[in-house]
Order: structure tokens, then C-alpha cells, then sequence
């Protein structure tokens, strides 16, 4: 049984890399086929994230989110709940975190207590919003997957008549809100570039969510109710409750993701469309296998594909936009349980005839 | 508020809910096979940028819709193949194919003319004309709201029908619903339900495919990137409310569709058109909310009874 284990193991590390490799070859290809210069194209892409202080810290300053969104989405994919209520509440914190800077706090606040006071109400709008679907799923039944969704665009249009009529900067020529006063600013850690402060706030949550995950009572009901919710139920495990409770920890940690996100990098609120942060934490979640250790490899492994592009973007003629299509693969490829099954079937049997033969 | 200006105010609606009822109809027929499709929004943008880009290029509108077909059922056969045969989570495959395609319909667009933003001006794509119904367009307030709309209009009325037809009328919508209420007894009297659900999620595409060329070929006469904007979400939502039966799904659709047509009117005046543009969303929920809320009530009573 043991031997089992092990192969299965080592076998899904082994498939997120052909996954990853799969993905990344087709990339590579797609550039070559389309780029006057290839060489350079790939090269900007590959190792681009790399070559200047200003990117790497560009890379950091998405890695950041990315792990608090992704150690949400831990929350809500482990607990096989298909919410996707983190994109909305991202924005919907990003915004409430602006109002609350601009027009309910003064700019005399202590720079301590703005962040900390900016940082709850970033949490508070992630509770609250999300417990809106996880209740109605866990207590009414009513698909979870839907109502995120809708709640999602719902909270897109509020968060636009927020910053129209109670914030809206009328010095700019676009949609956005008035200046965030300095002191609700995150302090960056590396001069020159986005690395911020929020990076502490970022690897403590995922300390923290690992903790829950496999050191508490919590952590292992959630886990217990979302892969076998039929052992949960004979085991008597509160299943209403944990499944509530992981769903609304997720989106917690979503709204801190915005918080952090807008006092890092933006000196406004300027989201007018959906950020698709939430999808990308769930992309994330997949990445790592729904375990909160290693949504650092997985947000590190997102926001250095995503600089390349973006890098890609600006230094040649090739759109950003493949990337979306790269994600997808990577995402179809590793979520896919049968993908390469069989082969992971002949390992485990062969595995155990071996065994047997020892034992004969 | 002249009969003229509620006349102009219905037509609008109609044209605005097209894409919603094409959506919502294409929902319903998955849903009868028990599955939720959140991948409308994939199936309409590949139908729309593949009829532009055809067209176009053929100079002929017949192989341009053809190949939006192509594209939207291709789509959903990708689906199928990740999440029937590979056993990948549906929502997640379908939500993997809405952003994939998001950006590869602008990556395809930019590779195909140069262009990021949109197709016009660009490309010299065909599109679906309007029709004139003959004896009705002569009766005075009627004929002002049914009549001059685009011909894929009609056929989304006509495709309200149809569907219903192929799900209480053939066996291969008898099949369709077995296979929504039980797999496993449909499964016990020979019926696949993996082929079922492919089946089921081509015939959505097909259906989905028009709503995408009405937005490229009909509303508008180009291609945009995201141009459908989450019309898929609330053509589902649509389904959600009338439970996948077809017609009440497009009086869903209906309703929303002039939620959307009212907010246009009121940008033009000082009401936040934002709350507006909410209502279709909102109401979703509350409206599922109320049927939960009532089918618990519902269960709670003949608990009582029995």
C-alpha cells in the first residue's frame, strides 16, 4: 500500500511536469511560427522576467497576490466546492479599500494603524460577500458555481457606481478614483521595484493556511468533507460547517489579496473590469495540488509566465493574449485525472506484481 | 412616452435578448442531460470571430456560418473529450476554455489581421440581413416591434420551438432527459451517457453558435474582443430560472434582455446605469433563492404529510 502511495506521488509531480512541458513547448512553438525573430522572442519570454531589477520586481509584485488568492482557492477547491466568488471580492476589497483610504480615513492616521484598520476591511468585504454563496449552497442547496458567478458581475457594477458617485477623481480623464493617501501605502521592501511589505502578509498566510490544513481539527474535516463527503458522513463530521467555514476562509483571503494588491502597486482604484485574480488563484489551487505548501512554487511558476508574456508584449509584436490560451492547457492537463492514467496504472500494477513475486 | 417610443423601446429588447435566448435555449439543452454548461460564452466568441474571419475571406456566407458552426461545435467537443473521457472537472474545464478563449480569439484576431481591438475596417466580413415580415409590418404598433429585426431573430423564436420539439418529442430527447434524471438507470437500458452528454453539449454549440454570428454577423458587423461579455452567464442564469424548460428560459432571457435595453436608455439620461446593468444578476440570486426556499418548504410540508 505504501508502494502505492509513493508511485502515486511521485507520479502526479511527474504529470504537472509533462503538464508544464506540454504547455510550455507549445508556447515556445507558437512564437517561433509567428515571430520575425524568433530567438529573441523566446528569449524575452523564458528568461526576459529575469534580466532587470524593475522585472523581477514586476514579477513579484503579481507573485504577491497570487498567493493569497491562491491559498484561498486552496481553501475552496479542497473542500470540492466549485466557488468562484474570489474574483468578485477581490475587486469589491480593492474598491472598499480605496473608499475607506480616501474618504473615511484622514491622511493624519498613523501609517501602522491605516494598514492594519485597510487590511480588516479588505478581509471583512471577503467574509461577508462570500458567505453569501457558501450558505446558500450548504444550507439551500442552491448551486454554488452559479451564484458566485452572478454575484461576481453584480459586485463589478457596484463597485463602478461606488467609485462614480462617492469617490470619483474629477482632475483625470479617466474612470478612477482620487489619489490613495501615502500612508496607506505599503512600504517596498526592495527600492526600485513592486516587491512590498505585502509579501510578508502573503507567505504568512500561507504558513498559516498550511497550519490549518494538516495541524488542526479544521483543516482535516475540510479536507475529509471535500474528497470523501460520504466518509465524512458516517465519520459525523459537521459537514454544513466546515464546507461554510472553508468556503468564506477562501474568500477572506481573496478580499485580503485585493487589499494588499491595491495598497502595494495602485495609487488609485482604476478596476473597471473584472480582474480575473480569482481565476488565476484557482489556477494556482490546481497548480498545486489543493496544498497550501506549494502555492508558493505554483503563484511563482503563474507570475513568471505571466511577466514573460507581458514582457513579450511590449518588446515585440506578439500579443499577451496566448498566455490565456497556455493557462488553459496547463490547467486541462493537470486537472485531468485520466490523463496519462493508464500509465500510472501499469506503474502501480507492475509495482505490486513485483511485490508478490518477492513475497511467492 | 409616445406608443411610438414604447414600440422603438420593444424592438430594442427583442434585438438585445437575441444572443440571450440563443444562449439560454443552448443551456437548457445540456441541462436536460443534467449537466450545467458554463461554456456559452466560449462556444458564442469562437462562432463569432470564425464567421468573421471566413466570411471574409470567402466572400460567401454560407461557408462563413458553416464554419462558425464547426468552430462552436469543436469547442464543445474539446470540452467533452476533457471532461468525459479524461474526467476532468467540468466547471473548471469549461471556465479553462471561457478565459482561454477570451485571449485566443484577440491572439487569432491579431495573427489574422493585424488588429487587437476589433475587426472593422479591416476585414470585409458578410453579414445576416434584416427582413421585412410582409403583412405585419403594416399594422401600426405591432409591426414597428416584430417586424425589421434581424433574420437570426427569427430563427431564435423558431429555435425556442425546435428545441422543446427535439426534448419532448424524439427519442433522442427522451434519451437526453433519461440521461438528466438517472445516468445510471439510463445506463441499465443501453443508453451511453457519455455519449449522451457529448451529444448533448455538440447540440448546445450548435445552438450557441448562432447567438456568437448574431453578435458579429447581425447586432454588430464586426468582431471585438470580448465581445460577448458575459452574455453566456446570464443566458444560463436564464436556464437556471426556468429549470431547462425552453420557453420559460427565453421569457428569462426576454427579461433580462430589456433589464439590459433600459439601461442603454437610461445612460442617455442621469440615472446610474450600473444598477441597472446589476439587475439581471441580482435577481438571479434572488430568484434562486425563492424556488430554494420554496421546494424546502415544499419538502418540509409532504414531510409532515407522510
Amino acid at each position: 500500500m505504501k508502494e502505492t502511495r509513493r508511485i502515486e506521488f511521485l507520479f502526479e509531480i511527474f504529470r504537472i511536469l509533462v503538464a508544464l512541458a506540454i504547455a510550455y513547448g507549445l508556447t515556445l512553438l507558437c512564437i517561433m511560427l509567428i515571430s520575425d525573430d524568433p530567438g529573441h522572442a523566446v528569449y524575452m519570454f523564458a528568461v526576459g522576467p529575469f534580466t532587470s531589477k524593475r522585472r523581477l520586481g514586476q514579477l513579484f509584485g503579481k507573485f504577491i497576490p497570487y498567493l493569497l488568492t491562491g491559498t484561498g482557492m486552496c481553501f475552496v477547491y479542497a473542500s470540492n466546492r466549485f466557488n468562484l466568488i474570489g474574483e468578485g471580492v477581490y475587486l469589491m476589497s480593492g474598491c472598499m479599500v480605496a473608499f475607506f483610504a480616501t474618504q473615511v480615513l484622514g491622511t493624519g492616521t498613523p501609517h501602522i494603524l491605516f494598514i492594519l484598520v485597510l487590511l480588516l476591511v479588505g478581509a471583512l468585504t471577503g467574509a461577508l460577500f462570500g458567505l453569501i454563496p457558501a450558505v446558500l449552497r450548504e444550507k439551500m442547496k442552491i448551486n454554488e458555481t452559479v451564484v458566485s458567478i452572478m454575484m461576481n458581475y453584480a459586485l463589478l457594477y457596484l463597485a463602478n457606481y461606488i467609485v462614480k458617485t462617492k469617490m470619483y477623481d474629477t482632475e483625470i480623464t479617466y474612470m478612477a478614483s482620487e489619489q490613495l493617501p501615502m500612508a496607506a501605502r505599503l512600504t517596498t521592501l526592495v527600492p526600485g521595484t513592486q516587491i512590498h511589505t505585502g509579501l510578508i502578509i502573503g507567505i504568512l498566510a500561507v504558513v498559516v493556511t498550511a497550519l490549518i490544513f494538516y495541524r488542526t481539527s479544521l483543516g482535516y474535516s475540510i479536507r475529509i468533507c471535500g474528497s470523501n463527503p460520504n466518509f465524512a458522513r458516517t465519520a459525523g463530521i459537521g459537514m454544513t460547517g466546515s464546507l461554510i467555514v472553508a468556503q468564506v476562509l477562501g474568500a477572506t483571503l481573496a478580499g485580503v489579496g485585493g487589499a494588499v494588491d491595491m495598497m502595494g502597486i495602485y495609487d488609485r482604484y482604476m478596476w473597471t473590469a473584472l480582474t480575473n485574480m480569482g481565476f488565476d488563484g484557482l489556477l494556482v489551487a490546481v497548480l498545486s495540488k489543493k496544498n497550501p505548501v506549494f502555492v508558493p512554487l505554483g503563484a511563482f511558476l503563474l507570475a513568471y509566465m505571466r511577466t514573460g508574456a507581458s514582457i513579450l508584449n511590449y518588446t515585440t509584436e506578439i500579443p499577451i493574449e496566448f498566455v490565456d490560451i497556455m493557462q488553459a492547457i496547463i490547467i486541462l492537463l493537470i486537472a485531468a485525472e485520466h490523463f496519462m492514467g493508464k500509465y500510472k496504472e501499469k506503474l502501480i500494477f507492475g509495482a505490486s506484481r513485483e511485490k508478490n513475486k518477492e513475497a511467492a | 412616452m409616445g406608443l411610438d417610443f414604447i414600440a422603438r423601446f420593444l424592438f430594442s429588447v427583442i434585438r438585445v435578448s437575441t444572443p440571450l435566448i440563443f444562449g439560454a435555449v443552448a443551456a437548457c439543452i445540456t441541462r436536460k442531460a443534467g449537466l450545467l454548461n458554463l461554456a456559452i460564452e466560449s462556444m458564442m466568441l469562437s462562432s463569432a470571430l470564425t464567421g468573421v474571419l471566413v466570411s471574409g475571406a470567402t466572400q460567401s456566407l454560407t461557408v462563413g456560418m458553416l464554419a462558425a458552426f464547426v468552430a462552436a461545435v469543436g469547442i464543445t467537443m474539446i470540452i467533452s473529450y476533457f471532461a468525459f473521457v479524461l474526467k476532468c472537472d467540468l466547471y473548471l474545464t469549461s471556465i479553462a476554455m471561457n478565459t482561454a478563449l477570451v485571449g485566443g480569439t484577440v491572439f487569432v484576431m491579431y495573427l489574422a489581421t493585424g488588429q487587437k481591438a476589433n475587426t472593422s475596417g479591416s476585414v470585409a466580413s458578410l453579414y445576416v440581413g434584416n427582413l421585412d415580415i410582409p403583412i405585419i409590418k403594416d399594422i401600426p404598433f405591432l409591426g414597428t416591434i416584430l417586424s425589421g429585426h434581424n433574420v437570426l431573430t427569427y430563427v431564435a423564436f423558431l429555435m425556442i420551438g425546435l428545441a422543446w420539439f427535439l426534448l419532448y418529442k424524439t427519442k433522442i430527447g427522451l434519451r437526453i432527459r433519461s440521461v438528466g434524471e438517472s445516468p445510471q438507470a439510463a445506463e441499465s437500458v443501453g443508453i451511453s451517457p457519455r455519449k449522451i452528454y457529448f451529444l448533448s453539449f455538440g447540440l448546445s454549440g450548435f445552438v450557441a453558435a448562432l447567438g456568437g454570428m448574431y453578435m458579429s454577423m447581425g447586432y454588430l458587423t464586426w468582431f471585438a474582443r470580448d465581445m460577448i461579455a458575459g452574455r453566456g452567464f446570464i443566458s444560463m442564469s436564464a436556464m437556471n430560472i426556468a429549470a431547462g424548460e425552453p420557453v420559460h428560459a427565453a421569457l428569462a432571457a426576454l427579461m433580462f434582455g430589456s433589464a439590459d435595453s433600459l439601461s442603454n436608455y437610461m445612460q442617455m439620461g442621469n440615472f446610474p446605469s450600473e444598477l441597472i446593468s446589476m439587475f439581471p444578476y441580482v435577481c438571479t440570486v434572488i430568484l434562486l433563492v425563492l424556488m430554494a426556499a420554496i421546494r424546502m418548504i415544499k419538502a418540509t410540508v409532504d414531510k409532515q404529510h407522510a
